[in-house]
């Protein structure tokens, strides 16, 4: 009874590896132990990794912060911590490429990093993932991308869902960062709600209107790997997998 | 070149924007409507069903004007007169005392009983469902206050009656007397539907005066009116606690007032009757008298004139002759009602007895309306009661008025009578051939005709009156027999709900439009945007407790964030200095307690670990307050390096706990401020401090107080100026503006402090609040008060 039961749900329902087939590439993580808010240990880094290869991915672009005052991590810490991450997964013998970019900060560090090319991007299209504050609309955003763009970097905006103060009647303010030619890069956890109901709302009107990019777990701590579980079962993101917009499979080669 | 835009821009979104905001501010008080509409809710369901329902029965009678047969047609007076005075009259009939006394008394209304109900306890009338029948007789005419009985039934026999605090066993059907009171009666009804033992009523006898009073009160008469026009048609209306008693005291009175009509014209029908009577025997004697008188005339006189006399009669004067006796039939008439209303005092008049005057006829009917009502008064109504003697007296001045134009009209009649018989005796002299002994033969025989004619006319009206008296009717009849919609008129249901529900939205709404009132502080970012010229550099949030240290780099709070986010607004504000230039910040504010020391202690030190080097300097003279955030006090500050010219700047330098960050104090209080400020050891120590530092903060004091902190204005690249949410009053923002008007600074920007960023507007949009700020790898969600704390509450309307 419950096995017919269940034959019938499964039925109409798309396996994660299916899904994760359209993902393969995670490009956003805190998975270097110890240098940010994400994991601590490399064990904690190689219990979620191991749940990645799992689930079918081929490649982690792991991101840890750049925010001066805060983390004041810089290129050489990271590729350095991402070394012992190699190395942990060589000997371990896990079947997953793993390479390390940053989540940076929009302030003027960031802008000092950008004219000394001190920049960690990732692919061919040289893309930096960059994030503001969630708590508060920096003055001059406009600016600090139009710097960018002036650059051979492109700018990926992290989580754009998470930012209450571009919850406008229209997302008006998000629509016109992406004019300026910033891509955007959905938390899957999003669509969830684990961020609020507003978080949520947004993510699923960015998905409808064809806004996102990327889709990245920005995965910090192994009790977050149920989420990634869940969130593969919602609608509005099998719409957005399938849908064949992202770019994430680009970063593989 | 930058206004014209952001006017045109700010108009265009304004009202968008204001009627959200107007909305939000209510809707965030959500909890409070809640609570308003859960109380008036449960208020609502017990008015309901602690209220008892009443009941109202209406009922319509039609006056019919024309089946007053035995009366002058009245119609063309009304239309005189211009309203339906008649209708106007039986309204006054209907609720009139005579006929409420009946229903009273038919119905029992001044008996009321009650019981007491099961669960709820409320006291309800019973009225068609009483298990006995109560007779009561009053032995002293109408008792003075109610009498009050508890009664409990013990079996089929017998009942227990308490009154004055006594209680005596009696057997039904006994009729029981209260001393010069009252005596009274219960009956147990028989086959009662359900046993009754046991069950406790209460029965009050209420005066039959108070309860008239108040039945005549209560019963609503109206004319109906139909599509605007007033028709002959009356509503009866009452309200009761019980349909049935409402149906049967509407069905009584028009009963009763049936009755009543009935009554009166059986009265004057009768009365004329006799009178008629009395005046045919009277005129009868005469009318033989003078019969005779002819008859002897003519036998001693040997006169035959039939023949002279048709001649006569078919002559010129033929038509006076005939006016003559009709004029004399008048007189007759006048003076057999003269002598009635002599001889008669305060007693109906006959009616419809011939009198051409119409005016008087009407009278006659008032009067003899009048006469009755006072008849019925004479059964209930003592003497002095004003209601009466205001009656008598209309009596007798409608009597005298009645007298007076049967007066009128007979000296009219009079001299009509004479000038006719002048007329008809110049025609007679014209006629003086005829003899002597015809002309007087003629006299007795008119005399005789004017007799006669009365006596055939009173006989006439005698008849009439004997018909119109078998088939006496009401001149009204029953439209609508009393009706009840079975469905209460108060309270009504819906009606109640809604008044409610409605003051459970008013009052919470009047609750928060009173406190916005009295609301004139400045409570987040837009709204300090809107209500300031002043570009805003950035804000810091609220805390749940006031902090009072320096803030830890990776404290995972909001507050710290928003720190971080001040630095990088500044960092990008002031990107057009050079980085290898040393800039200055001062923090300023309107009023102490603003903030200034924390914020500018804790930007210092968030500029110190983004790795700048950073002194803070302490130049709040008067309430010097970094002591708090620095514990290590050096003892000379900067009026000491002011004063002594031998000190170093390194001997005012503190080292704090944060690495790169060093704190001058202010240093002993100075009298005289404005030495210390214009003094040229100040410039000197801040000419060393920009070459050794990248920021140079000064706390200095609040603008509005001192001002000491205008004359440090030449060293400073960027004023920031504190405004504190939730504190700073919305008017005394006109100080930062004079400021910034003014143009003192090179740059000059507001800083919010304590932002409650709950109550923020963002996130209101179509996207619900801001759900929670915690880190940045953590989505755990900030404590939240539940609805039934206390702190909720005070988190709502701090």
């Amino acid at each position: 009874m419950f096995d017919s039961l269940k034959s019938i749900f499964s039925k109409s329902e798309i396996s994660d590896s299916v899904l994760v087939e359209n993902i393969k590439v995670d490009m956003h993580s805190h998975l270097l132990p110890g240098i940010d808010d994400g994991v601590k240990s490399i064990e904690e880094s190689i219990e979620i990794i191991r749940h990645f290869i799992g689930l079918g991915y081929k490649k982690i672009i792991t991101t840890p912060h750049i925010m001066k005052g805060t983390y004041d991590n810089t290129s050489e810490i990271i590729k350095n911590k991402l070394q012992i991450v190699r190395q942990e997964i060589q000997s371990q013998n896990l079947d997953i490429e793993i390479e390390a970019s940053a989540e940076y900060y929009l302030d003027t560090h960031f802008l000092d990093l950008l004219f000394n090319g001190d920049i960690l991007s990732f692919g061919k299209e040289n893309y930096v993932l960059v994030e503001f504050s969630y708590l508060q609309k920096q003055n001059d955003y406009q600016n600090i991308f139009m710097n960018i763009s002036q650059t051979d970097y492109q700018p990926i905006l992290a989580h754009p869902e998470r930012y209450a103060y571009f919850y406008d009647k229209n997302l008006s303010q998000l629509k016109q960062i992406k004019e300026q030619g910033v891509l955007f890069q959905l938390n899957l956890f999003s669509i969830l709600g684990v961020y609020g109901k507003g978080a949520k709302m947004v993510a699923e009107h960015l998905v409808k209107e064809n806004m996102i990019d990327f889709v990245g777990t920005d995965i910090h701590k192994p009790k977050h790997i149920a989420y990634l579980d869940d969130c593969l079962k919602d609608k509005y993101l099998q719409k957005l997998l399938q849908s064949g917009n992202l770019k994430n499979k680009s970063l593989l080669s | 070149m930058e206004k014209e835009p952001l006017f045109s821009n700010e108009k265009f979104s304004d009202e968008d924007i204001n009627v959200r905001l107007i909305l939000d501010q209510y809707l965030r008080y959500w909890p409070l409507y809640l609570v308003f509409i859960i109380i008036f809710s449960v208020g609502a369901y017990l008015y309901l069903k602690y209220s008892i329902p009443v009941y109202q029965a209406t009922s319509s009678i039609l006056i019919e004007k024309e089946n007053q047969s035995l009366m002058v047609d009245f119609s063309s007076i009304e239309d005189l007169f211009g309203g339906n005075k008649v209708v106007e009259d039986q309204m006054l009939v209907v609720k009139s005392l005579p006929v409420l006394m009946k229903v009273v008394d038919n119905l029992l209304l001044d008996v009321k009983v009650t019981r007491k109900t099961k669960y709820t306890q409320k006291t309800v009338g019973v009225y068609d469902n009483r298990p006995f029948i109560i007779e009561r007789k009053y032995l002293n005419g109408d008792i003075k206050d109610p009498l009050v009985f508890k009664i409990e039934i013990i079996d089929l026999e017998n009942y227990e009656l308490t009154y004055n605090d006594k209680s005596y066993k009696y057997p039904f059907g006994k009729s029981l007397q209260i001393p010069e009171l009252v005596t009274f009666k219960l009956i147990l009804k028989k086959d009662l539907p359900q046993a009754v033992e046991g069950e406790e009523y209460t029965i009050t006898l209420n005066p039959i005066t108070a309860t008239l009073m108040y039945l005549q009160e209560s019963l609503i008469v109206e004319q109906a009116i139909k599509s605007s026009k007033v028709s002959n048609a009356i509503n009866l209306s009452i309200k009761s606690y019980n349909e049935n008693k409402a149906k049967d005291i509407l069905n009584n009175v028009v009963q009763e007032y049936f009755n009543n009509d009935i009554l009166s014209k059986k009265i004057i029908s009768e009365k004329t009757y006799a009178f008629i009577q009395d005046r045919l025997g009277f005129i009868s004697t005469e009318l033989s008298g003078v019969e005779s008188d002819l008859e002897k005339y003519k036998t001693t006189n040997k006169v035959y004139s039939i023949v002279d006399e048709s001649r006569l009669f078919a002559d010129n004067s033929m038509s006076t002759k005939q006016s003559l006796t009709d004029a004399e039939l008048q007189l007759s008439i006048v003076n057999l009602m003269l002598g009635e209303l002599n001889t008669n005092k305060n007693e109906i008049l006959p009616v419809n007895i011939g009198l051409a005057d119409v005016n008087i006829a009407v009278n006659i009917k008032a009067y003899n309306d009048l006469v009755l009502q006072d008849m019925q008064y004479k059964s209930s109504v003592s003497e002095l009661n004003p209601e009466r003697i205001a009656l008598s007296k209309s009596i007798s001045s409608l009597r005298e008025n009645i007298k007076a134009s049967l007066n009128n009209l007979r000296v009219n009649n009079q001299m009509l009578v004479n000038n006719l018989r002048k007329q008809d005796k110049i025609l007679e002299g014209e006629l003086s051939l005829i003899p002597n002994k015809e002309r007087v033969l003629r006299d007795i025989s008119r005399q005789q005709q004017t007799k006669e004619a009365l006596f055939l006319f009173l006989m006439q009206k005698r008849e009439e009156v004997a018909i119109s008296t078998i088939s006496i009717k009401p001149d009204a009849k029953i439209v609508s027999p009393a009706f009840s919609s079975g469905i209460p008129v108060s309270p009504q249901k819906g009606k109640i709900i809604l008044i409610f529900l409605v003051l459970g939205l008013i009052i919470p709404t009047i609750i928060i439009y009173v406190l916005s009132l009295l609301d004139s502080k400045i409570h987040n970012l837009s709204e300090l945007e809107r209500l300031s010229p002043i570009p805003v550099l950035s804000s810091i949030v609220k805390t749940r407790k006031p902090e009072t240290k320096i803030l830890e780099k990776d404290d995972r709070r909001g507050i710290v964030e928003s720190f971080r986010v001040l630095v990088t607004n500044l960092a990008f504000s002031l990107s057009h200095i050079s980085d290898s230039k040393s800039k200055t910040i001062m923090l300023t504010s309107t009023i102490a307690g603003e903030g200034k020391t924390f914020i500018s202690s804790n930007l210092a030190a968030f500029l110190a670990y983004s790795n700048y080097k950073v002194v803070l300097l302490g130049m709040d003279f008067r309430a010097p307050k970094l002591n708090i955030y620095f514990k290590n006090v050096k003892n000379k500050g900067i009026t000491h390096f002011i004063k002594d010219e031998n000190l170093e700047i390194e001997d005012i330098l503190n080292p704090s706990k944060v690495e790169g960050l060093d704190v001058i104090y202010p240093g002993l209080i100075a009298p005289v401020f404005l030495d210390i400020t214009k003094s040229d050891r100040l410039r000197s120590m801040m000419d060393q401090l920009k070459v050794r530092y990248d920021y140079i903060i000064i706390d200095s004091a609040p603008v509005g107080l001192v001002s000491e902190t205008l004359s440090l204005v030449p060293f400073v690249d960027m004023c920031l100026y504190i405004v504190r949410a939730d504190h700073l009053d919305k008017r005394a923002l006109k100080i930062s503006e004079k400021l910034y008007n003014e143009g003192r600074f090179a740059d000059f920007r507001l800083v919010l402090n304590a932002e409650d960023i709950r109550k923020s507007e963002y996130g209101y949009g179509n996207y619900g609040k801001y759900g929670g700020y915690g880190a940045y790898g953590d989505f755990e969600q900030e404590e939240k008060y539940k609805i039934w704390q206390y702190k909720y509450w005070k988190d709502l309307f701090s």
